[in-house]
């Protein structure tokens, strides 16, 4: 390994520098302990935490090795690097395991972990434990198991393994790279239970930016630059925060630098990733334009119950992202009654992972539009087009009713604000005619015009037969032929219901 | 008002039915890319010693077509 490059280190502060000399356990109280705030090269720095207890809790841990003496040890030191990890273990399974039901991991009651298995730049899970390491490179250590991003990402694959162990031997590219990505949003979500990161990156998150949340193991991805510049990403191992688009991974190379995707499941996840940070911001956003405290941790809640419910629900399928992110958005419609559909919906077709035909086709450009409507609102006002309507006439002899003619007068209005296809309605004129004949046909059909009254009233009584009610429609006598004019709505139900003359309205039944 | 009586209702249909099961050719495909890369990435070995680093299965066997049968033994950071 190359260790004598002189490549400048990212300035670190003194929280974060490391010791020189043997540890030195110094603990002065033992009802907290200090431990990183996000990854040790974010810069956020240590908190103090109480002590977290492995053995209890609905998650539990087993740490091998002897637990040191809780307190808050200075960074470097081995006593610290157990207490960050025990915190950051503590709280992600503290967050996780309501959300996603659980008591219990694959490996058992308690999941055991090495916050010290050997040289690698890398941590693992493999049904047996979580695995961290350490490596040395250009003379100084990192360990993987110091970072709660780590610690979480991992974490996060034992949770999801116990949430839905069909996806462990799974053998498509998308769901390799899901589980990958759930470590991700894992440390994300994880990391925003504490108040002192949440402080800090409320509004970055908001106003979707690049900062300490999005940035997934800054220290490890570092160390891993050093040795290999591309494989990583260019501030951290994996930034949520990224304009990754899907395409089918059947099209892409088995490796490619960080700067791309290729088909290796962790260079994919990043698609996925990107997708829910973006959905993150938007659901804050939506709360608030300044959101609160309380709104981030009731947003990444929600979020991640969505996540629980669609990994549930999602089939193993080579399309998995597009299955998980179909069913996000039909939990949203069970859970929250759609409250966060227009930003899942946004951001899941613009990023390719669910087709627009899947959804309302024009949601994405009704949302960008909206900004522009209600800044013209006013001038719109003055020049907006009345609505046209046009006559479109039909003979009546296809309905037996002689040598006349059937007027309909259908409404036309072209919105030049809220939809697409207004874009393209000058291209060609909407088939008004066709579905005029369509509909006049199927209300014939249906029984649904009264062709005897003459009049567009009809007074109704308790007496008044049940099928008279169902008239919704009447032809009354007009200067250019029979006048077709809707009566009432009617609800589609079986009997009578006094949904008459409009005041309770529903769709016809076409 | 916000509540869930006057809240606009969702569009009753749902998202995920309207997505097809794919074709059993379009499986196989999927899963040869996948197991492919894994063995051409250095990430699949031969059972019955160590993991190497990012390793994440074991070649079992072979299948009928002399194709590699794998095992996922782990999940890696990296």
């Amino acid at each position: 390994m190359v260790t004598t490059l002189g490549i400048a280190r990212r300035t670190q502060s003194m929280a974060t520098r490391t010791p020189k000399g043997p540890a030195k356990a110094a603990p002065v109280s033992t009802s907290t302990v200090s431990a990183w705030i996000d990854d040790p090269e974010s810069g956020l720095g240590r908190v103090d935490r109480p002590v977290p207890d492995l053995s209890k809790g609905t998650l539990k841990y087993r740490i091998k090795g002897a637990a040191p003496k809780p307190g808050p040890y200075a960074p470097g030191t081995p006593q610290f690097r157990y207490w960050t990890a025990a915190e950051a273990l503590r709280r992600g399974g503290d967050f996780w395991a309501p959300i996603l039901g659980l008591s219990s991991w694959q490996p058992g009651k308690a999941l055991p972990v090495s916050l010290d298995k050997g040289v690698d730049l890398n941590a693992y899970y493999d049904r047996s434990e979580l695995a961290f390491f350490h490596e040395a490179v250009k003379g100084k250590t990192y360990y993987s198991g110091e970072s709660p991003d780590v610690i979480c990402h991992e974490m996060g694959h034992a949770c999801l393994d116990a949430h839905r162990p069909q996806l462990w031997d799974a053998p498509f590219i998308e769901v390799g790279a899901f589980h990958e990505s759930f470590g991700d949003m894992s440390a994300i979500l994880a990391a925003i239970q504490l108040p002192q990161l949440r402080a800090k990156v409320i509004a970055s998150v908001a106003a979707f930016k690049s900062n300490e949340l999005s940035r997934c193991a800054e220290q490890l991805g570092h160390a891993i630059r050093l040795v290999a510049p591309d494989a990583v990403d260019k501030d951290c191992l994996r930034n949520a925060y990224n304009k990754f688009k899907y395409v089918d991974p059947q099209t892409l190379p088995d490796d490619a630098p960080a700067t791309s995707l290729c088909a290796e499941v962790h260079s994919f996840s990043r698609v996925f990733t990107g997708a829910f940070y973006e959905i993150l911001s938007g659901m804050l956003h939506a709360k608030s334009k300044k959101p609160k405290d309380a709104d981030f941790v009731a947003v990444a809640k929600d979020l991640a119950a969505l996540l629980s419910d669609a990994t549930a629900a999602a089939p193993v399928q080579p399309d998995y992202f597009a299955q998980v992110a179909a069913h996000m958005i039909d939990a949203d419609a069970a859970r929250f009654a759609g409250r966060y559909r227009d930003i899942l919906t946004e951001v899941f077709v613009e990023r390719r992972l669910v087709p627009a035909s899947a959804v309302h086709p024009l949601q994405a450009q009704q949302r960008k539009a909206m900004a522009a409507v209600k800044a013209v609102t006013a001038v719109a006002a003055a020049s907006r087009p009345q609505p046209q309507s046009r006559k479109i006439a039909i003979p009546a002899a296809q309905f037996g009713l002689g040598d006349k003619t059937i007027v309909v007068v259908a409404p036309v209005e072209r919105n030049p604000f809220l939809t697409a296809a207004a874009g393209l309605s000058h291209r060609t004129d909407p088939p008004i005619e066709d579905a005029a004949q369509r509909f006049v046909k199927m209300l014939f059909a249906h029984n649904r015009v009264d062709v005897e009254s003459g009049k567009k009233k009809m007074a109704v009584t308790p007496e008044t037969p049940r099928e008279h009610l169902r008239k919704t429609h009447v032809l009354t006598d007009a200067a250019d032929g029979m006048r077709l004019s809707r009566r009432l709505f009617h609800c589609g139900c079986a009997l009578p219901c006094g949904h008459y003359n409009g005041f309770h309205g529903y769709t016809e039944e076409t | 008002m916000g509540s869930m009586a006057t809240r606009k209702k969702p569009s009753a249909k749902r998202v995920a039915s309207r997505s097809r099961v794919p074709a059993a050719a379009k499986v196989e495909a999927a899963k040869r890319k996948f197991e492919d890369g894994l063995v051409k990435r250095g990430e699949a070995v031969p059972a019955g010693s160590p993991l190497p680093p990012r390793a994440t299965h074991e070649i079992v066997g072979t299948d009928a077509a002399g194709k590699p049968i794998l095992k996922r033994k782990r999940f890696s950071l990296s």
